[in-house]
């Protein structure tokens, strides 16, 4: 899934490792998260986009996701 | 933080029970060696291997959760190293996936056992069924659970 992840960190000056500490994961899950290789929980999807004051849909692209 | 907390002091006391346990077990076996049955060396190397890798390891964990517990930040990293959800997907997915290739290993090694040494194929065929009776027990267990 496509995130914001990297371009926020930048605009708020934030490293993997503070914003990963801040969240409660491993800086290799927020690596994951901006390659795109791992799909964040609602939890902690939740988190990251608190962390950055947005609302989820801000921070994270739904607009690849299948509908049924 | 606290409830984690609380189930490092937990564990603390559990491994460090263990330690002692498998200890004296240690010390027991090597001071009755002579009364015990004799085993091949293999056997005994193995067991020794065993026991000192455990010892070590809950050495380790214990002396690891020690010193986590005095600092809050130590706290935190392994809070995060224990429950990060990409690390358990990991876990799960390596559980599962190893357990089903090892299954397919054993039953391939028990259908050519068959032509061997029955011995052997009952052996592996009673791993086989006891692991299928473990995994059938957890799947109703968490799908009572979830």
């Amino acid at each position: 899934m496509k995130t914001k992840i990297k371009e926020l960190r930048k605009i708020h000056k934030v490293s993997q490792d503070e914003l990963a500490m801040a969240v409660g994961v491993t800086r290799q899950t927020i690596t994951s998260l901006e390659c795109e290789k791992y799909t964040a929980s609602l939890v902690l999807a939740y988190k990251i986009a608190k962390y950055f004051k947005l609302s989820i849909e801000e921070v994270f692209d739904f607009s690849e996701v299948e509908e049924f | 933080m606290e409830k984690f907390r609380q189930r490092v002091k937990l564990r603390i006391t559990m491994m460090t029970s263990l330690i002692i346990l498998i200890g004296i077990v240690n010390t027991g076996m090597l001071l009755n060696h002579d009364r015990l049955p004799t085993v091949p060396d293999f056997t005994k190397g193995f067991q020794t291997g065993v026991f000192t890798g455990l010892e070590l390891m809950l050495v380790f964990f214990t002396v690891r959760s020690v010193i986590s517990l005095k600092s809050e930040e130590m706290m935190k990293k392994l809070y995060i190293q224990e429950n990060d959800e990409r690390k358990k997907l990991i876990r799960q997915m390596t559980g599962g996936m190893g357990l089903v290739v090892c299954m397919i290993g054993i039953a391939f090694a028990a259908l050519i056992a068959a032509y061997f040494d029955q011995t052997v194929f009952l052996t592996l065929l009673g791993a086989l069924v006891f692991i299928e009776a473990v995994m059938l027990m957890f799947k109703l267990y968490f799908h009572w659970k979830y």
